[in-house]
Parts: structure tokens; sequence; C-alpha cells
């Protein structure tokens, strides 16, 4: 899989995260999405990466 | 095409826009048959339509790509049908009148049909001699057909979404109430003397309690997870068992309602333990996102290593997976980010615990030493120059963006720790800006994205050749995660690359960054503009 389909993921990740900006006191906090959605998709680059040169 | 298809939404949203903002579709409740109909579905109809849209446009572009050339050399030849376009506003601005009676008359009962049919054909009306306007039915059709069955797709993945979110408005109460009582429980088994009111959904102690409402019921992170395992599910198929794979999502669901109940549970338990501050600022603030992380990487592990789940059928061995390039170049950043939450999570504004930072950087760096042995580390003038330049970039830049304000908590909150707490913070904070940031960063954002972006064997790219388009998508991240400063942040990035590029030595664009960490440590320290920090 290539990065750009993680940083797909990713950004399907942050759209959700914006949506839920609607609430007042959020679960998910989207002020902190992107640190948190780029530590995501840098994780799963890892995972895929150590899976491909299996 | 491109430009007609946006010259058409574009109409479309204009007449929507001032339709919508004219019209209340919550009038039409107090109405009966099609009249009521169109007031309860009329919004998820509408989201349907745009989101389905769109869809079409992004399945389906790739996959005419091939036949776009020739549909669009048909298209030079027609001009915009003015005939069907004047039609077209005739058929709105009836339109418009029948919405009037039609949302006027709902108030005082309208139980007949007609009023409503008539509306309704006079909108498909109106839609349809607009779309024959910009581009004739023929060709319509052929593009169509040419993206093969991208509206079937689209349409499936639209009428789930709004499935999905019709039916998530029913589940906001029981999801308050299950998360309730399932954090009454656990809270039970930390803290004697819970204090619980299932009337305003209110729980904790005497001393701190928190009130569950809808946003903070688990159903925000149960949303995220399905469009995660969604996404990645589909993206691993090829590796992965079905329709056995499909169990994990269940599974990643509860994961991530449970870890919510625990996020509330902890939040009580710091907040009853004397520091409510920290409860309700960075721990609520940080926590949601450490829990849908770990439960997602879970997910992604599970998915990629229980044989029962992956086509190889046989678990991978941490001996076996050697270990990728990737790793040893985005592990030190990872930390840093990795570190910045959960440091931000332990305090409740002035982020003491900074030092974590320092400390994740410093451990994955050391750890993978070896392979940065192989980088050239050497340096020139130009990248203390550059380094330099994007100092006086970033002050001016910060000044234009936010006019000179400044709002200083850091000073006021060093003040009252004692003189070695503060010596040790002020250390552990200067070392991260001029040593392990610069390395973190550039090794991921440089040494990897930039040349990621060209080639998946990153590796082999030789940095001399890299082009512009990567040097800005991957500045304009670099940016992005600036947060309010991202301009100079991506300015910023621009300058390290060029540097890196310069010479194609990665050396350059640590030092160009750290000097400029360097200065910007000297104007926020003794020029006393913490508000950089």
């Amino acid at each position: 899989m290539s990065a750009n389909r993680i940083a797909g993921v990713g950004l399907l990740v942050m759209g959700m995260a914006v949506v839920c900006q609607a609430a007042p006191v959020p679960e998910i906090d989207p002020g902190s999405a992107t640190s948190a959605v780029t530590l995501l998709a840098g994780v799963l680059l890892l995972i895929r990466g150590r899976r491909k040169s299996r | 095409m491109i430009r007609r298809i946006a010259s058409l939404a574009g109409l479309f949203a204009i007449e929507l826009l001032a339709l919508s903002s004219w019209l209340d579709t919550g009038s039409l409740s107090g109405s009966f048959g099609l009249a009521w109909a169109i007031g309860q579905a009329g919004p998820w109809v509408l989201r349907f339509v745009v989101l389905s849209t769109v869809l079409i446009a992004l399945f389906g572009y790739q996959r005419a790509a091939a036949e776009i050339p020739s549909i669009d050399e048909r298209l030079s030849k027609e001009t915009i049908h003015i005939g069907y376009l004047a039609g077209h506003l005739i058929a709105v601005a009836g339109f418009a009148l029948l919405s009037v009676r039609l949302y006027a008359g709902s108030a005082f009962g309208v139980t007949g049909n007609v009023l409503p049919v008539a509306w309704l054909l006079t909108g498909i009306l109106a839609a349809m001699l607009a779309i024959h306007a910009f581009i004739s039915f023929q060709l319509w059709k052929d593009a169509v057909r040419a993206t093969g069955f991208a509206w079937l797709y689209a349409a499936a993945v639209a009428g789930a979404a709004c499935l999905l979110g019709a039916v998530s408005w029913r589940l906001w109460s029981f999801s308050v109430s299950l998360t309730f009582a399932l954090v009454k429980t656990v809270l039970g088994l930390f803290t004697p003397g819970v204090i619980a009111d299932p009337a305003t959904a209110s729980i904790g102690t005497r001393t701190f309690s928190v009130e569950i409402d809808e946003s903070c019921s688990g159903l925000e992170g149960i949303a995220l997870m399905l469009v995660f395992s969604g996404a990645w599910l589909w993206l691993c198929r090829r590796d992965l068992r079905f329709p056995r794979a499909l169990l994990l999502i269940p599974a990643g669901v509860a994961a991530v309602f449970l870890t919510n109940v625990l996020r509330i549970v902890a939040l009580i338990v710091i907040g009853n333990a004397g520091a409510p501050n920290v409860a309700l600022g960075g721990f609520h603030s940080q926590v949601g996102w450490i829990a849908f992380n770990a439960v997602a990487v879970g997910f992604a592990l599970t998915s990629q290593q229980m044989s029962w789940v992956t086509v190889t059928g046989r678990s991978l061995d941490a001996e076996e997976s050697a270990e990728d390039a990737t790793t040893w170049y985005l592990i030190p950043f990872l930390a840093i980010l990795a570190a910045a939450m959960i440091a931000r999570a332990a305090t409740a504004g002035f982020e003491w615990t900074y030092p974590l930072r320092l400390l994740a950087a410093g451990v994955a760096i050391w750890s993978y030493r070896h392979h940065y042995a192989s980088q050239d580390w050497r340096f020139g003038g130009v990248s203390v120059a550059a380094g330099t330049l994007v100092f006086v970039l970033w002050i001016g830049l910060d000044w234009i963006m936010r006019g000179g304000a400044e709002v200083d908590t850091t000073a006021a909150a060093l003040g009252q720790l004692s003189a070695s707490a503060r010596t040790a913070w002020l250390v552990s904070r200067i070392l991260a800006a001029i040593v392990t940031v610069p390395i973190a960063e550039e090794l991921a954002f440089r040494g990897f994205l930039v040349r990621r972006l060209m080639s998946a064997d990153f590796e082999a790219v030789r940095p001399q050749s890299i082009t512009w388009r990567p040097v800005l998508i991957s500045s304009v991240v670099f940016g992005i995660l600036h947060g309010q400063l991202w301009l100079a942040g991506a300015v910023a990035g621009i300058f390290y690359a060029g540097a890196y590029r310069w010479r194609g030595r990665l050396g350059d664009a640590v030092v160009a960054h750290a000097v400029t960490n360097a200065l910007l440590t000297v104007w926020v320290v003794a020029g006393g503009h913490w508000d950089l920090w």
C-alpha cells in the first residue's frame, strides 16, 4: 500500500474529526487533530513498511 | 468539461443557498402526507445528492480519464444553451413561488398532495433544464457510461453515509445512558462514594463531577473508528481473509467505546485527586485522540499479524520483519509527536512536562544512531545563511499574521517554578529546539517525505533531483503542523528543502533548521517573546 493511500486514510479521519467540531466539549478534540492524525498516519506507514519488507 | 460542471455546480449552489436560507424544512413538521415527507427526508435527500455527485466525480474521473479528451472535444463544439438556461430560471421562479405556498401553507395544515407534487416536479424540471443547458443529455450519457459503475458505488457509499448519519442521531440518548451506566460501574471500583444522577447524566464525587453529554458519549470515537476500519480493511483487502476480517470492525468499535468509558473514569479520578484543571484541560483535550490512536494502531497490527485473518495464514514474527528504512527516518519525529500528546495530557496549560519530548526524541535517535551514520552530516555556510533568513522571515510573518498580539502565559508559569525546575525546563526546551527537533523533523520531512513524494523507493532519489511539487507539498504539511504559524512553517520548509537540495546533504537542512531555532531561542529568552514557544 502506498504512502498516498495512508495519507488518504489520514485525511478521511481528519475530515471526520473536523465534523466533530460542532460539539462544544468533544470526545475528539479537533484542535489536536493535526498532530494526532499525523502520528497515526506515520505509525501506519511503519506497520505497512515492516509487513511489506517481510 | 470540468469548467462546465463547475459552473453548473456553482449555479446550483447559489440557488440552493438562497432557498435554504429563506425556507425552513422544520416548518413542514406540522403538515401531512407528501409535504410531511418532504420536511422529514428533504435535507437527507439533498445531502445524498450532493455527496453522491462528489463521489461520482471522484470515483469516475480516473475510470473515464482515457475518454475525457474526446468528450471535451465534442463539448467544445457545444455552447451553453441560452434557451434552456432561460427555461431553468423561469422554472426556478415557479419553484420559489410554490415553495412559499408549500412552506407557508403547512402552518395552516396542508393535507393535499397536489402542491407538493407540483413543487417536486417543478424542482426536477428546473434542475434538468440547467443540466441540459450546460451539457447536452447525449454527452452526459456518454460521460456517465465512461465512468462504468462509479455511479453505483457512489450511490451506495452516499446512501450508507446518510443512513448512518440519520440513525446516529437516534443513538445519542442510548449511547449517553450506556456510557453513564458503565462509567458508574467502573468508577465504583476506584472511588468510594460515587454520586450519580441519571436525570442529568452527571457523575462524580462530592468534590468533582462531570456531565456526560452527547458529544462525549462515545459516538464520535465510534464514527471515527468506522471510517478508519472500513478504509483500512479496504486498503489491505489483498492481505486479509474475508468475511472473517470484517469481525475486526465490531471489535474495534467496542474497544473504542470502552476506552471512552475509561477516559471519563480517569478524568473523574484525576479531578477528584485534586487536579481538576489537568482533568478538564490537557487530559480532556488529548486523551480522546490518544485512546483512538491506540485502538486504531491495535486494529492495524491485529489485521497484519493475526494469522486467523491474514491471507498468508501465519503471523509476522519480529525476527522475520526486516526493518524498513521508513522506520528510522520517521521514528524520532513520531516519538516527539507521541510524547507531546502525553506531555500535554498531563498538564493544565503550561507544559512543564516538555522534557518528555526531549527524552523521547533522544532515545529514538540514540536507538537508531547506526542508521544515521550513513547520512551526510556535513554542512556549509549557505545553510547558516538560510537558517538566519528563515528566522527573519519567521519573526516578520508572525508579526503580520498575529498583528503583534502576544498572549504570554509561559513567563508567568516559569516564574512559579523553583529555580532548579526552571533551569531544567529551559535547558531541555533549548536542547530540544536546537538539537533533537531539527534532526527529527529534517529526517521526516526532507529526508523522507520530500523524496517519498517522488518515488516509493525514496532512498534511491538523489536530493539534488527533487522538484518543486514535492517540496511545496511537504512544506505545506510541515507548515500545517505549526498551527497558527502555518505560513512561516511552510516558508521555512521550502528553505530547508533548498538547503538539502543544494548539495544533497541532510546536514545542511538540519543546520539551517538548528540555526533558525537557536536564533528564535535567543529572541524568546532574551527578548521575552515567550508566546513563540
